[in-house]
C-alpha cells in the first residue's frame, strides 16, 4: 500500500480539479449544475429526516421502507452515473496508458476518487439517516453503519464496473450507433406511453392496485443484491445474526467480485487506450437513389442527405419516430371511437378527427428539416469548399425529405379514409397535408439556414459528457413547431369563406398545395440566401468542439 | 520559370479576441509552382488556408484564385480550388466511393464521369479494397486519403492542402508526391502546408515561412534557403530557442 496511497490523493484531487472545472466552463454550466447538486443534496436531507421519523415506526415498516428505497437507489447509482451524469470519462484508464502504473495500483485510486463526488455525498448523507432510524441499540446502528459502507463501496464499484465494460464495447462504431437508437428509441416510447396512458386507464384507476405494485416491485429488489447490504440491521435487529452475517459476506463477495471485472477492465485500457475501428462496415449504394436524383449539386446534396437518414442514428431515430408517432395516435383515437359506441355524436366528431389525424405526420416536417444542417457539424465544410450554392442545399435538403414524407402521409391518409369512410374529408385532409408537409418543410428550410446549434457527432460515445442546448437550437425547434400552424391560415380562410359550397374540398385542395408550394420555394429561396451569406459563421456555429 | 499568380493573398488579417491569428499577410504563389507553406505550430498555417479556402470569414484583406476573388465571386474561385481541409469532419457515413462521386456532382460534374473518375483515384490510392466501406470506419491515414482524393475528383487549377502527408504510410506517401508532382508538370499550382522541413524541402519549389501569423520569407526554394538547409534557415528565421545543455543534464541517468 506504501505506493497506493499517494496515487490515491493524487487522483482524487485530480478527480475533484476536473470536476470543478467542469462546472465552471460556463455560467450556464455552473448555476445548472449548482441547482442541480443543491436540489440533490435537499432532497438526501429531507429523505434523511423522515428515516429519523422512521425510528419510532413499526420494525416491519421500517424494515420495509428503508431495504426497498436503498435496493432501488442502488439499482440506480449506476445507471444514473451511466445516463445522467455521463461516463465519468475524467479518468478514463485509457488517459494512464502511457504511465508505468499497473491496473492493481490505479483501481484504489480511482475507487476513492468515486466516493468523491455528489452521489458520494448524497449517499452518505442518506447513510446518516439510515443509522438513526436504526438507533435503537447499538448494535442495529452498528449494523446500519456497516451497511452504509458496504452499500455506497457497492454502488462506486458497480458503476465503475458497468463504465468500463460499456465503454470496452463502445469502441465499436456500430455498438455506439445500437446504444444511441436504443436511448433514443427509450425516450420516445416512454414520452408516448405516457400519453397513451390516460385513454387505457379510461378513468377508474386503483390506487390501491398502483401501491400494491410498487410494493412488489421493492420486495423483489430487496431480495437481489441490491437490497443486500441495507438489509442488515433489520436481521440484526430481529436477531437473526446469521443471515445479517450472511448479506455482508454476500455483499462483500459482490463488490470482490465486481471489483475483479473493473480491474480487467482497466488492465485492457492501459494496454489498448486507442479507438479500434472494428472491421469497417461494407454499405451498399443504392442504385435506385443514383437513378432517382440528377447529376446536380443539388442532386448530390439529396444523395448524400437520403443516405443520411438512413445511416446516420440521430437522423433516422427522429425519422423514425416522426412516422410513427400519427400511428400512436391514431391507435388512441380509435380506441376512444369504439368505446364511445353508444353516443353518435361522439362517434361522429371521432371520425372526422381520425381522418384527419395522420395530419400530424406532416405537421412534424418542419422540425425535421430543423435539426438537420446541424447534425452534419463541420462535415459541411465539405459542401462549402465544393461551392454548392445556399439554394441547391435547401433544394436538395427538402427533396430528399419530402421523397421519404410525402408517399408515408399518403398511405397513412387514404388508410385511415379508407376505415372511417369519410371520403367526403380527404381533399381537406390532402390540401392541409400539402401546407404541412411542403410549407413546413419550406420553414424549415429558412429556420435551419437562420439558427443552428452544434450537436454531438454521430458515432462518438453517446453517454460521453456534454450536451449542447443553445438558444439557436431553441429558437428553431420553437420557430419548427408554430410556424406551421400560422401558414395554413390562407387555406383554412378559404375552407371557412366556402363552406357552404359542395364544391369547398376540391377547393381546399388546390389553394392548400399552392400555399405549401408558395411557403416551399420562399423557404428555399430566403434560406438559400441567408446561406450564401453565412457560410464561414455557419460552419463555426455547427462544429461541436467536444 | 513561373507564369501568373494562381493564388493572390493581399493584407490577410484575422484576430481571435486578442490574438492576431494572421496579422497583414501578402503573398502571391505562382501558376505551375509547388509551394510549400510552413510554420511553427500555430503559426496560422490553417487559419489562412482556411480564408482562402472560403471556410473562415477574414477581418480584412483579400484572396484572389486566377483572378476570381473567393469571397466576392465564391463560385468562381471554388470550382477552379481543389481543397484538402484540417481538423474538418467529411461525410463519413458514405462509403469512400460515394463520398467522391459526390465531391464530383457538388463540382457539377455528371454521374457517369464522376464515378468513372473516382474509381481511377481510388484505384491510385490503393484503396479500391475499401472503396464500399463507410470513411467512418478508416484508418486515419485512408480518411487523409479519401479527402486528397475529394480535393483532385472535379480536376481543379490550384491544389490547397493542409497537412497532405500526415498519417499517411510511406508507399501511399509516394504515389501522392508523384500525383501531385504530375499535376504540378501539367500546368497546375500546389499550396501545401506542413511542418516536416525534409518533405517542403525535397518536394516543393518555392516556400513561404509564416510564425505567429506574419509572413517571415517567401520565394523559391533556394532564394529562402540562402545557402542553408531548409531546416537551419527555418530555425535562424523563426528563432530556435537555445537549450541551455546543462539544464536537461539528468536526461539519460539513472533515477
Amino acid at each position: 500500500m506504501a505506493g497506493a496511497s499517494p496515487m490515491i490523493s493524487r487522483l482524487i484531487r485530480l478527480q475533484l480539479k476536473l470536476e470543478w472545472r467542469d462546472m465552471r466552463s460556463s455560467t450556464a454550466a455552473f448555476v445548472l449544475s449548482l441547482i442541480f447538486g443543491l436540489g440533490f443534496i435537499y432532497s438526501s436531507l429531507q429523505a434523511s429526516m423522515w428515516m429519523i421519523d422512521l425510528r419510532d415506526a413499526a420494525e416491519s415498516t421500517r424494515t420495509a421502507l428503508t431495504v426497498a428505497g436503498f435496493g432501488l437507489f442502488t439499482f440506480a447509482w449506476p445507471a444514473g452515473v451511466v445516463f445522467v451524469m455521463g461516463s465519468n470519462e475524467m479518468l478514463d484508464p485509457g488517459r494512464f496508458a502511457l504511465y508505468p502504473v499497473s491496473a492493481k495500483k490505479l483501481l484504489p485510486g480511482l475507487l476513492a476518487a468515486g466516493f468523491f463526488g455528489l452521489g458520494g455525498l448524497c449517499t452518505l448523507i442518506l447513510g446518516g439517516g439510515l443509522v438513526a432510524a436504526w438507533s435503537q441499540s447499538l448494535a442495529t446502528a452498528v449494523a446500519a453503519a456497516l451497511g452504509v459502507v458496504l452499500g455506497l463501496t457497492l454502488c462506486v464499484v458497480a458503476s465503475r464496473a458497468l463504465m468500463s465494460v460499456l465503454s470496452e464495447l463502445f469502441r465499436k462504431r456500430k455498438a455506439r450507433d445500437i446504444t444511441m437508437m436504443a436511448m433514443l428509441l427509450l425516450i420516445v416510447g416512454a414520452s408516448t406511453g405516457v400519453q397513451l396512458l390516460p385513454t387505457m386507464a379510461d378513468g377508474d384507476i386503483d390506487i390501491h392496485r398502483i401501491v400494491l405494485w410498487v410494493e412488489n416491485i421493492a420486495q423483489v429488489i430487496a431480495w437481489t443484491p441490491f437490497g443486500w447490504p441495507w438489509a442488515i440491521p433489520a436481521y440484526v435487529a430481529s436477531g437473526e445474526w446469521l443471515v445479517a452475517a450472511a448479506l455482508a459476506a454476500g455483499t462483500l463477495a459482490l463488490i470482490v467480485g465486481l471489483a475483479l471485472v473493473w480491474q480487467h477492465q482497466i488492465a485492457l485500457g492501459l494496454i489498448r487506450p486507442l479507438d479500434v475501428g472494428g472491421a469497417g462496415e461494407k454499405v451498399k449504394s443504392s442504385a435506385l437513389v443514383d437513378r432517382i436524383f440528377p447529376a446536380s449539386p443539388a442532386g448530390a446534396v439529396a444523395k448524400r442527405s437520403i443516405r443520411y437518414w438512413r445511416r446516420d442514428p440521430r437522423r433516422l431515430m427522429g425519422i423514425v419516430s416522426v412516422l410513427i408517432m400519427p400511428l400512436i395516435m391514431v391507435v388512441a383515437l380509435f380506441m376512444a371511437v369504439r368505446q364511445n359506441g353508444a353516443e353518435a355524436d361522439a362517434v361522429n366528431t371521432m371520425r372526422v378527427l381520425l381522418t384527419y389525424s395522420p395530419l400530424f405526420l406532416g405537421y412534424m416536417s418542419a422540425t425535421m428539416v430543423v435539426t438537420d444542417i446541424s447534425y452534419d457539424g463541420s462535415a459541411l465544410g465539405q459542401q462549402i469548399v465544393a461551392g454548392v450554392t445556399g439554394r441547391d442545399d435547401r433544394l436538395g435538403r427538402a427533396w430528399a425529405l419530402l421523397l421519404i414524407v410525402v408517399p408515408v402521409q399518403l398511405a397513412y391518409l387514404l388508410a385511415v379514409c379508407a376505415y372511417t369512410g369519410e371520403w367526403g374529408h380527404l381533399p381537406i385532409a390532402l390540401g392541409l397535408a400539402c401546407v404541412f408537409v411542403l410549407g413546413g418543410v419550406g420553414i424549415g428550410s429558412w429556420a435551419s439556414a437562420m439558427w443552428q446549434a452544434p450537436t454531438r457527432p454521430a458515432g462518438q460515445n453517446p453517454f460521453s459528457r456534454g450536451s449542447a442546448s443553445t438558444s439557436g437550437s431553441l429558437v428553431a425547434a420553437l420557430v419548427g413547431m408554430i410556424f406551421p400552424a400560422l401558414i395554413t391560415l390562407p387555406t383554412l380562410l378559404c375552407v371557412a369563406a366556402f363552406r357552404s359550397q359542395l364544391w369547398m374540398p376540391w377547393v381546399a385542395l388546390v389553394v392548400g398545395a399552392l400555399n405549401g408550394l408558395v411557403v416551399l420555394w420562399w423557404g428555399i429561396v430566403k434560406g438559400g440566401k441567408r446561406l450564401d451569406a453565412t457560410w464561414p459563421e455557419v460552419l463555426a456555429k455547427i462544429t461541436w468542439k467536444g | 520559370m513561373f507564369g501568373q499568380p494562381a493564388l493572390q493573398i493581399a493584407h490577410l488579417h484575422k484576430s481571435f479576441g486578442a490574438k492576431h491569428a494572421v496579422n497583414d499577410l501578402t503573398m502571391n504563389v505562382p501558376s505551375g509552382c509547388m509551394f510549400g507553406f510552413v510554420g511553427p505550430n500555430g503559426a496560422g498555417k490553417t487559419t489562412t488556408l482556411s480564408m482562402v479556402t472560403g471556410l473562415l470569414r477574414p477581418d480584412y484583406g483579400t484572396v484572389s484564385v486566377l483572378g476570381h476573388d473567393v469571397w466576392s465571386d465564391p463560385a468562381g474561385a471554388k470550382a477552379l480550388m481543389g481543397v484538402l481541409p484540417d481538423g474538418l469532419r467529411m461525410f463519413d457515413r458514405l462509403s469512400g466511393r460515394e463520398m467522391l462521386v459526390l465531391s464530383g456532382e457538388m463540382h457539377g460534374l455528371g454521374t457517369g464521369i464522376a464515378a468513372e473518375r473516382a474509381d481511377s483515384i481510388l484505384a491510385a490510392l490503393d484503396l479500391s479494397a475499401d472503396a464500399n466501406t463507410m470513411v467512418a470506419d478508416y484508418s486515419a491515414g485512408m480518411t487523409k486519403k479519401i479527402g486528397l482524393a475529394c480535393a483532385l475528383i472535379h480536376s481543379p487549377r490550384l491544389l490547397l492542402l493542409d497537412e497532405p502527408f500526415e498519417a499517411v504510410d510511406p508507399v501511399s506517401g509516394q504515389s501522392i508526391r508523384k500525383i501531385l508532382r504530375d499535376f504540378v508538370n501539367s500546368g497546375g499550382t500546389v499550396v501545401m502546408s506542413s511542418h516536416v522541413m525534409e518533405l517542403v524541402e525535397t518536394l516543393c519549389d518555392a516556400v513561404g515561412v509564416i510564425a505567429e501569423g506574419r509572413l517571415l520569407a517567401a520565394g523559391p526554394l533556394d532564394v529562402v534557403r540562402q545557402g542553408m538547409s531548409l531546416q537551419q534557415r527555418f530555425i535562424s528565421l523563426v528563432g530556435g530557442r537555445v537549450v541551455d545543455e546543462s539544464s536537461l543534464s539528468w536526461l539519460g541517468q539513472a533515477r
